[in-house]
């Protein structure tokens, strides 16, 4: 297991490349608030242990086995989220924090144990993202508002891409933890109607494909 | 002291500053009617206050030109009132978290109260109150409900005591709020709404658009004829005309005063004579569509249907650069073009409000020209109308898949909120034909007027003949028109209304008439329409619109009369 910098690289990692694609040498840079000369080499020294693909140009993905190294953070994190707001009452908006700081030293014995006192809670307390289950090393990747058919309610469970992308959805009802139905998909990639509380939005299938959803 | 009127897109801040001011300006139920800000005065406590009302916006972030221009407005304002969709609280609740952060007096307008009690929404208003720290008033402002208490509460505006925040710390905040005043009740789904799901679904929604607009273009023209042809044509042939004949004759019996206003022939519409073709063509011909196509377009945004419309029309509109929102500027422009134009500004990029002012000022022709096209087609029969508008729409989708490849520049996809189905408020709906008609008579009349009365002189001191001489050859070799119609042509850069006029006596066939109609409707705009395109491009792109005007116009005129002649 690597030490608790690598981690956050490896979370960062994580968070970055959650709808598809790669992480960035200087998204990495910017989201640790470090130069970006040291992500390129910690970068190289997880590529060696092999937690992850490196490229320069082009960035890094997890491997199969930084995946499960990076799920397995986030479910202590979620857990330890979860802990904090709902045993110790902390404010929402406090949690994050507090979790990013525990979550090294916790063992994977604790982290289940949390797990079973807490009745194996689904998501996360701040923004109602789902908390990894305990075998669940590999992440398969998440359904997006474009696969889904008309008709259903959806959970949404996070974005991928700018964060223009997510703050004019935001602005507009559509938000981690919304709930939202498919109305209708207009046909030969025409966009989607999709109803969040009480706002009917219609937005492009390309936007659509980075809101990401589990069925509710 | 200023006011300033903020809220999300389409919550009702127009119909609210027409309350406060008196100052009649258009409402719809369409995000983006506001596309810039209107002040006006009101009286307060004995002073004369401004009152502004700002775009719609969902944050006072930096995304786009709106936004910004509303936080800068909210600056220089002195009162905030933050006008609140009371069936969207949630959502409608973070752009008033950032006006309070922004330290700015506020006070809350909980508008559209009475669809609350329909759609299943119970917000406790004290709790709100209390939990924001700032009073806040329930009001309909399209009745007027609650506007006088929303008055007389507005010295106790307040600055929320809040500090700055990050979006998710905001988001959190809201969240409690919700969870404290407001009971959301479960009830079964209205007629309305199984209505709303229907006519946006592709399977459903792409019949009845093609019924609705098929109905709304019935409609318009039938009506329009009835009227022309049982009310307004007796009155002209047997009252006006007699009278003003009978004026003018007994003022100056002939000469050029008597040819000028009277023209040289009996006929309303031919003998071009100011107070006979001018007022004619102007008040029987155009006018009867002009006011029921603004009860057809008035009804059709009141009730919400416009967004649908977008949606179903995005998938084509994408392919020409557009998005859907670009049925606003093109469905506005079928009135007049000068409201499309300045609605173009609702499209998001610069090549989207280029691609969509172009089109616009090209293939869409106006009530005048509609009338034009219609004055002078049906009667040989609605196929020849059918000809032109079908020409107009091959050409606007042509033209946009070439200018979607040529143009450079993005082209956002649509995110559109899409608002409910609501009942129109009779009221509020004449008042707004009654403004844009009004806003028509003023403006076009004299155009229209000035334009006869041109035409007149330039037929006195032979310059028609000139143009005639000299542009006739060329005319008649490309669209297969007699020289006569030249001027006509030439004419219609004025007015294509004026225009009718003059192509009436020519005695065209039916199918030269058709080609004639189409160039006329495709190769200017008015002059107004013009000014607009100026304003709203610059002058660089105005004239690369121009160029392609010309190009298209000319092209069209050539392939229809290697088709159809």
């Amino acid at each position: 297991m690597p030490g608790e910098f690598r981690e956050e690289y490896l979370e960062a990692v994580y968070d970055l490349t959650e709808g598809g694609g790669s992480a960035k040498t200087l998204d990495i840079a910017r989201k640790l608030k470090v130069k970006s000369g040291s992500v390129s080499e910690m970068l190289r020294k997880l590529s060696c242990d092999g937690y992850v693909d490196y490229n320069p140009y082009k960035g890094a993905v997890l491997t199969p086995k930084g995946m499960a190294a990076a799920t397995k953070l986030k479910r202590k994190h979620r857990l330890l989220e979860r802990f904090l707001y709902d045993v110790l009452h902390l404010r929402k908006d406090r949690v994050h924090e507090e979790a990013c700081r525990m979550e090294h030293s916790l063992s994977d014995k604790v982290a289940d144990a949390l797990d079973r006192a807490l009745g194996h809670p689904k998501r996360c307390p701040d923004d109602g993202k789902l908390i990894p289950p305990k075998s669940g090393a590999v992440r398969v990747k998440a359904p997006t508002l474009a696969d889904i058919r008309p008709g259903s309610k959806l959970l949404v469970t996070g974005f991928a891409g700018g964060k223009d992308v997510k703050s004019s959805l935001r602005d507009i009802g559509i938000h981690e933890g919304a709930i939202v139905e498919l109305v209708a998909r207009q046909p030969a990639r025409g966009p989607l109607v999709v109803k969040a509380g009480c706002t009917t939005v219609t937005l492009g299938r390309g936007m659509a494909s980075k809101v990401r959803v589990v069925p509710k | 002291m200023k006011i300033v009127l903020m809220g999300n897109p389409n919550v009702g801040k127009s119909a609210l500053f027409s309350r406060l001011t008196g100052i009649q300006v258009i409402c719809s139920n369409y995000p983006g009617t506001t596309v810039s800000y209107c002040s006006g005065k009101m009286i307060y406590g004995g002073f004369q206050v401004e009152v502004v009302d700002v775009p719609g916006t969902y944050s006072l972030g930096s995304k786009g030109k709106v936004e910004r221009i509303a936080a800068e407005m909210m600056h220089e304002g002195g009162v905030v009132v933050n006008v609140v969709d009371a069936t969207n609280l949630e959502r409608n609740l973070f752009l008033t978290l950032q006006i309070m952060e922004s330290g700015k007096p506020i006070i809350v307008a909980l508008n559209m109260w009475d669809d609350t009690k329909h759609r299943g929404v119970e917000i406790n208003v004290k709790k709100l109150e209390e939990a924001l720290g700032v009073p806040v008033v329930p009001t309909v402002a399209v009745t007027g409900e609650g506007v006088k208490e929303l008055v007389d509460r507005l010295p106790e505006a307040r600055r929320g005591h809040l500090k700055r925040k990050t979006e998710r710390e905001r988001w959190i905040e809201i969240g409690e709020i919700v969870d404290k005043c407001q009971k959301l009740v479960p009830r079964q789904h209205t007629l309305l709404e199984k209505l709303e799901d229907a006519s946006i679904s592709p399977v459903t929604g792409l019949p009845l658009a093609a019924i609705i607009l098929l109905l709304t273009f019935m409609l318009v023209v039938d009506a329009g004829n009835f009227i022309i042809t049982h009310i307004l044509d007796p009155f002209f042939y047997g009252i006006y005309g007699p009278f003003v004949r009978g004026v003018v004759e007994s003022i100056a019996p002939s000469g050029l005063v008597h040819d000028l206003l009277l023209g040289t022939t009996h006929d309303f519409i031919s003998s071009l004579g100011v107070l006979t073709t001018g007022v004619y063509v102007e008040f029987d011909m155009v006018l009867p569509f002009v006011v029921l196509f603004y009860l057809a377009l008035g009804f059709l945004e009141d009730v919400g249907y416009l967004p649908r419309l977008a949606t179903l029309m995005d998938t084509l509109m994408h392919r020409l650069g557009l998005h859907g929102s670009a049925i606003v500027p093109t469905i506005l422009g079928l009135g007049c073009n000068v409201p499309g134009m300045l609605s173009t500004r609702i499209m998001d990029s610069r090549k989207q409000r280029f691609i969509a002012a172009t089109l616009l000022a090209i293939c869409v022709p106006c009530a005048a020209k509609n009338a034009v096209i219609v004055g002078l087609l049906m009667r040989y029969g609605v196929q020849y109308v059918l000809i032109v508008y079908a020409a107009l729409a091959i050409l606007y989708v042509a033209l946009g898949l070439i200018l979607n490849r040529i143009v450079p520049g993005e082209v956002p996809e649509i995110l559109l909120e899409v608002p409910p189905y609501r009942v129109p408020d009779l009221r509020m709906l004449l008042k707004k034909i009654w403004f844009r008609v009004r806003y028509f008579l003023t403006d076009a009349t004299p155009y229209v007027l000035l334009g006869v009365l041109a035409v007149n002189l330039m037929h006195v001191f032979g310059i028609i003949r000139a143009v005639e001489g000299a542009l006739g050859p060329l005319f008649s070799a490309l669209f297969g028109l007699p020289s006569e119609a030249v001027a006509a042509l030439v004419v219609g850069f004025l007015r294509k209304d004026v225009a009718v006029g003059m192509l009436a006596p020519l005695g065209l066939s039916p199918m030269q008439l058709t080609v004639a109609c189409t160039i006329l409707a495709t190769y200017f705009p008015c002059v107004a329409t013009y000014t607009m395109l100026l304003r709203e491009l610059g002058l660089k792109d105005a004239l690369k619109a121009t160029g392609i005007m010309i190009l298209a116009a000319i092209l069209v005129g050539v392939l229809m009369h290697a088709l159809l002649l």
